[in-house]
């Protein structure tokens, strides 16, 4: 298991106490990474067309 | 002019399973981590070896920040191995059709293809034409695992069409 330290403002950091003290997740950690996993699953699809149009404006007019 | 590459599975498999992996041949230098070159010979074969790509290895371990990001980002040995490739090589072109590696890699600052913007550069660089690459997109679904969305390959149809005046 890897660890990333990362800062966060105050006020969300206070948010995430909040879910946590609620009893919504076990800590802090399991939070983070549940909210990571589900940006991931949400925007694959919205990447997917980014990565894409990228691909086409390079392969039609880019160099290299 | 054409950049160095680093090349993951993905579209040394795409492109082998749609009979372009020539398209890749005029890059002065094509790096294939031995992670990945491995992964390629038990998915797909018949894509290797290739006079034009060198395989490389065995690849330093990724610095500890991006090992974080690749653990963080479910990235397997192959696209950590690229981006430990890359780390030496910040000119390159990272070629990779798996949009996690391609969102770290992006954000670590490289540049990034897939196999869709291979195909389309192959007009460009005059080893396709324009009717040889649409029938090539038509083609993924049916001849290649790469998975695109049907709405947005209809998409990257019509902009080929429009680009070119060819009557959809």
């Amino acid at each position: 298991m890897a660890t990333v330290k990362v800062d966060l403002p105050e006020q969300l950091h206070e948010q995430l106490r909040d879910f946590v003290a609620h009893g919504w997740f076990s800590n802090e950690g399991d939070l983070v990474q549940e909210a990571i996993r589900r940006f991931l699953e949400s925007r694959a699809p919205e990447l997917m067309s980014r990565f894409i149009k990228e691909d086409v404006d390079w392969g039609l007019r880019g160099n290299g | 002019m054409a950049k160095p590459v680093v090349c993951n599975a993905g579209p040394l498999i795409h492109l082998d399973q749609l009979g372009s992996l020539d398209l890749l041949s005029d890059f002065p230098s094509i790096s294939v981590p031995e992670t990945v070159w491995a992964e390629v010979t038990h998915h797909r074969p018949t894509a290797l070896p290739q006079p034009f790509l060198t395989k490389v290895g065995p690849v330093a371990a990724v610095a500890s920040g991006v090992a974080a990001l690749c653990r963080a980002f479910s990235l397997d040995a192959g696209e950590a191995a690229c981006l430990a490739l890359l780390s030496g090589m910040p000119e390159a072109i990272f070629l990779t059709d798996d949009a996690a590696a391609r969102l770290v890699a992006g954000n670590m600052g490289f540049e990034v293809h897939g196999t869709i913007g291979v195909l389309l550069r192959s007009i460009r660089t005059g080893k396709r034409n324009p009717a040889q690459v649409l029938q090539l997109l038509d083609e993924i679904p049916t001849r290649s695992s790469l998975y695109i969305d049907r709405a947005l390959l209809a998409q990257v149809r019509g902009r080929l069409c429009q680009e070119f005046g060819i009557n959809s």
